[in-house]
Parts: C-alpha cells; sequence; structure tokens
C-alpha cells in the first residue's frame, strides 16, 4: 500500500529508494507512515543532493545516501521504538534452561522407550535404535518449536506488561514484587511437572503394547481408544509440552505475573475441555478393553464410571486454576502490609 | 589505549546522551532534518541519520519540539524548533553537562592536589 501525500516531492522517486522507504514503512505502526513517508523522503532527497553538490553522480549519491541511513529494519524499530528480538533478556535465561533440561529428560525416554518397543515387537536391534532415533528427533523438533512459541507469548506478554507499568512514573521500591529470596526459589514445582509429563508420555507408548487385559487370541488391547491417536493423543501430548515449558518460564520470572497466569489458565482449559467432553461421551478408554473384563454398560455415553471420571477432572482443574489466581492477591497482600 | 574497537563503543556511549541536548539547543533556530544532520557533523558532533530522524519525532511527541512543514520551496520540508519546555530542558542538561565536567575534573589526582 501506499501513503504517498498529495503534494509529496518526486525529485528523488527512485525505484531503489521506493523500496527502501517500502522496507522500512510496512515496519512501522500504520497511522505514522504517511508522516514517515514523507519526511524520509525530504530527507534522501536532501542528503542525495549534498552528495551530488559535492561531485558524486546521483546513482552512487543515491545508493551512499541509503547505506547511510543503514538496515531499513532498524530504522524502523527506531520509529517504533520496538524490540527486535523474539525473546528478550527477560525470560532468555529460562527459556535456554527449559529447552536443556526437557531435551534431556525427554528425548532419552523416547529413545528408550521406542527401542524397548520395538525389540518387544520383534524387529531387529539395528532398526529398532534407528526408529528410535527418528522418532526422537521428529519429537526434538516439536518440543523445540512449542517450547519457543510459548516463550514468545510470555516474554511479549511480560515486556508489554514491565514498559506499560514502569512508563511515566517515577520508580519506586514500592513497585518492587515481593518474591522469595534466590535461595528459596523452588525447582520442585516443575521437576515434579516434568517427572510427571514423562511418566504419562510413557505410559500412553507403553499402553499401546503393555496392557493387563489380553484378547481370547492373546494379544494385549489398548487401554486407550484406538481413535484418539488422529488427533487426540498429538493434541494433549502438545498442551502436555506446552505446560512444561510455562512452567519454566515462571521458574525464571520466578513471582506471580498475570501473563504467566493467564496462559496457564489457558492451558489447563486447553487440556480439560476437550478431555472431560471425550470423557463423558467414553471415547477415552477403549471399549473393546471394557467388553472384554465385562463391563459393556462403561461404552455408554454418559454412564455413571464416565460422568464421576469427568466430575472429578473438572473440579481439579478448577481447582489448579483458582490456585493460579490465588497467588496473586496473596501477594498483593503482602504488598500492603509491607 | 589507542585501540579504536575498544574505544569506540565507549565513546559512543559517552555521546549517545549529548544528542538530545545538542539538537536541542541547535534547534532553537528552526531546522530540517538532513540540515541539522549535517550542522551536528560540522560542529564536531556526528550522528546517525538513523538515530537522529526517529529521535526528533520522539521529542517531538514530547513537546520538546514543535514541527511545521514549509511547503514553499520545491521540496516540502518539516522544519523542527525547540519549545519553550524544550528551550527549559536545554538549560537543565547543560547546567547537569557543566557539573559533569567539574566532577570529572574533582576526580582528577592533578586537580585534586592544586585544589586545596
Amino acid at each position: 500500500m501506499t501513503t504517498t501525500p498529495p503534494n509529496s516531492t518526486s525529485s528523488a522517486t527512485t525505484p531503489l529508494t521506493d523500496s527502501y522507504i517500502a522496507a522500512t514503512l510496512r515496519r512501522v505502526p500504520l497511522g505514522q507512515r504517511a508522516e514517515i513517508e514523507r519526511e524520509l523522503r525530504a530527507s534522501i532527497a536532501d542528503a542525495v543532493e549534498g552528495r551530488t553538490e559535492h561531485g558524486a553522480t546521483p546513482g552512487t549519491a543515491e545508493f551512499d545516501a541509503l547505506s547511510d541511513l543503514g538496515d531499513p529494519a532498524r530504522l524502523a524499530a527506531n520509529y517504533s521504538g520496538r524490540t527486535l528480538a523474539l525473546i528478550g533478556p527477560d525470560t532468555y535465561p529460562s527459556y535456554l534452561t527449559a529447552l536443556k533440561v526437557i531435551s534431556w529428560t525427554v528425548l532419552p525416554i523416547v529413545l528408550v522407550v521406542v527401542v524397548a518397543i520395538s525389540i518387544v515387537q520383534g524387529k531387529g536391534i539395528a532398526g529398532a535404535i534407528f526408529g528410535g532415533i527418528g522418532q526422537a528427533i521428529m519429537v526434538a523438533v516439536y518440543l523445540g518449536f512449542f517450547v519457543t512459541l510459548a516463550f514468545v507469548f510470555v516474554d511479549r506478554g511480560v515486556t508489554a506488561r514491565e514498559f506499560a507499568t514502569h512508563r511515566g512514573s517515577e520508580w519506586s521500591p514500592k513497585f518492587l514484587h515481593v518474591e522469595a529470596p534466590p535461595t528459596a526459589r523452588s525447582w520442585a514445582e516443575p521437576a515434579w511437572s516434568v517427572v510427571g509429563s514423562i511418566l504419562l508420555i510413557a505410559a500412553v507408548v507403553a499402553q499401546r503394547t503393555l496392557s493387563p487385559v489380553t484378547s481370547a487370541s492373546g494379544t494385549p488391547i489398548q487401554i486407550l481408544a484406538l481413535d484418539l491417536w488422529t488427533i487426540w493423543i498429538p493434541y494433549f501430548l502438545v498442551v502436555i509440552i506446552a505446560s512444561l515449558a510455562l512452567d519454566f518460564a515462571r521458574l525464571g520470572i520466578g513471582r506471580w505475573h498475570p501473563v504467566t497466569a493467564m496462559l496457564g489458565t489457558l492451558l489447563t482449559l486447553a487440556g480439560t475441555v476437550p478431555f472431560v467432553s471425550l470423557m463423558w461421551q467414553a471415547k477415552i478408554v477403549n471399549p473393546a478393553l471394557w467388553r472384554a473384563v465385562g463391563h459393556p454398560e462403561w461404552t455408554i455415553q454418559g454412564n455413571w464410571l464416565v460422568l464421576t471420571v469427568a466430575l472429578v477432572v473438572a473440579l481439579v482443574a478448577l481447582g489448579s486454576i483458582i490456585e493460579l489466581w490465588s497467588k496473586r492477591s496473596r501477594r498483593q497482600g503482602q504488598v500492603a502490609s509491607a | 589505549m589507542d585501540d579504536p574497537d575498544l574505544v569506540a563503543p565507549h565513546r559512543q556511549e559517552l555521546r549517545r546522551g549529548s544528542v538530545v541536548l545538542a539538537s536541542l539547543i541547535a534547534l532553537e533556530t528552526p531546522g530540517y532534518g538532513y540540515g541539522l544532520l549535517d550542522a551536528l557533523e560540522r560542529a564536531g558532533l556526528p550522528v546517525e541519520a538513523n538515530t537522529l530522524y526517529p529521535l526528533l519525532r520522539r521529542l517531538e511527541a514530547q513537546g520538546l519540539l514543535t514541527s511545521e512543514w514549509d511547503t514553499s520551496e520545491t521540496r516540502p520540508r518539516k522544519f523542527y524548533r525547540t519549545s519553550p519546555d524544550g528551550i527549559q530542558l536545554a538549560k537543565a542538561l547543560r547546567r547537569e553537562w557543566q557539573d559533569i565536567g567539574a566532577a570529572l575534573d574533582r576526580l582528577t589526582p592533578d586537580t585534586k592536589e592544586t585544589k586545596p
């Protein structure tokens, strides 16, 4: 889109200057574009003129003037006062920690589980190991992507809020967030989340071959419904990994923050709502399993078992959401009494 | 101590804050972006264009500069002028600048010995 004001000059309009200006403008807020374009065109024309007066040819003068102005991305960033980093200094250390810890725990376990299962299924050792490495690489790519994505959201949210709260007001110690001293900062919560998530993921994978119930022909009956693998199991895995990343982000920030609380709420809902709905429809557990153990009535939508489990899960989720937000009032209470 | 790679960033850091003061002083006589860039360089205070132009807009947004488009010439230019607030700020900053100079003098061992 062009936003040339009607009386703007055309003396310096060459394709090179035009594309430089376009590259700058598309990175600045819409409302400022017309004014910045007009001013920038005049400044470039002035610079070119200044150089030609000193004997440069128009072509080199323009090229040098634009080189002096430098990378349009940086110029635009200076105009809009926006940060150029995806993950800023506030959250970068915890981002690295999260990536390292999650990779060093999840990937070896995926590798071992996949290799073990392949061997149990009677594949050769070499095939099993290559298969395991392949799966681990795929999981690594997913992990990297979702952990990064989660941190980008946290970083944007945190910096935007800090900026909004500190701008235009004199800083005072009362802005300090009451937080536990660093020694008391607990690794227990993320550590338990990592262990819990790994066990859960391992169990989901393992139940495909290791089931307490076998069919009449002796093959194990999977515990989870087979349909879940198309969409829901990958979906829940993503939610679990995103929650892990959030735990680390929370640890890195070191205190309650509305953005992490909001993301935590969204993730809890993203996990719970589909789970409760699937549970109520009796679509979580493999119906073949219930029939094999003599309880066909538990495959019916809304039976007492699925209703009870769905209710319990919903209550636990509600409790954890309340806990997410209750830390805020505790913090504010401390500030008020301090 | 003449390693340019070591000196340049410190010089730049030291000069960064002076650009605002220099612009406020220079624009007590109205001027436009490129003209100011040129004037600062000739006065011995070179500034990057991609720093100066956004800075002028920021100072204007803060009410320290006022601006007006001059369309009487062949090329319309945005002329900036230091506002009364900007003049006040420039005075304060200049005092600050001199105080820093005086403080540095007091801290220099040679001057310390001669002073008491």
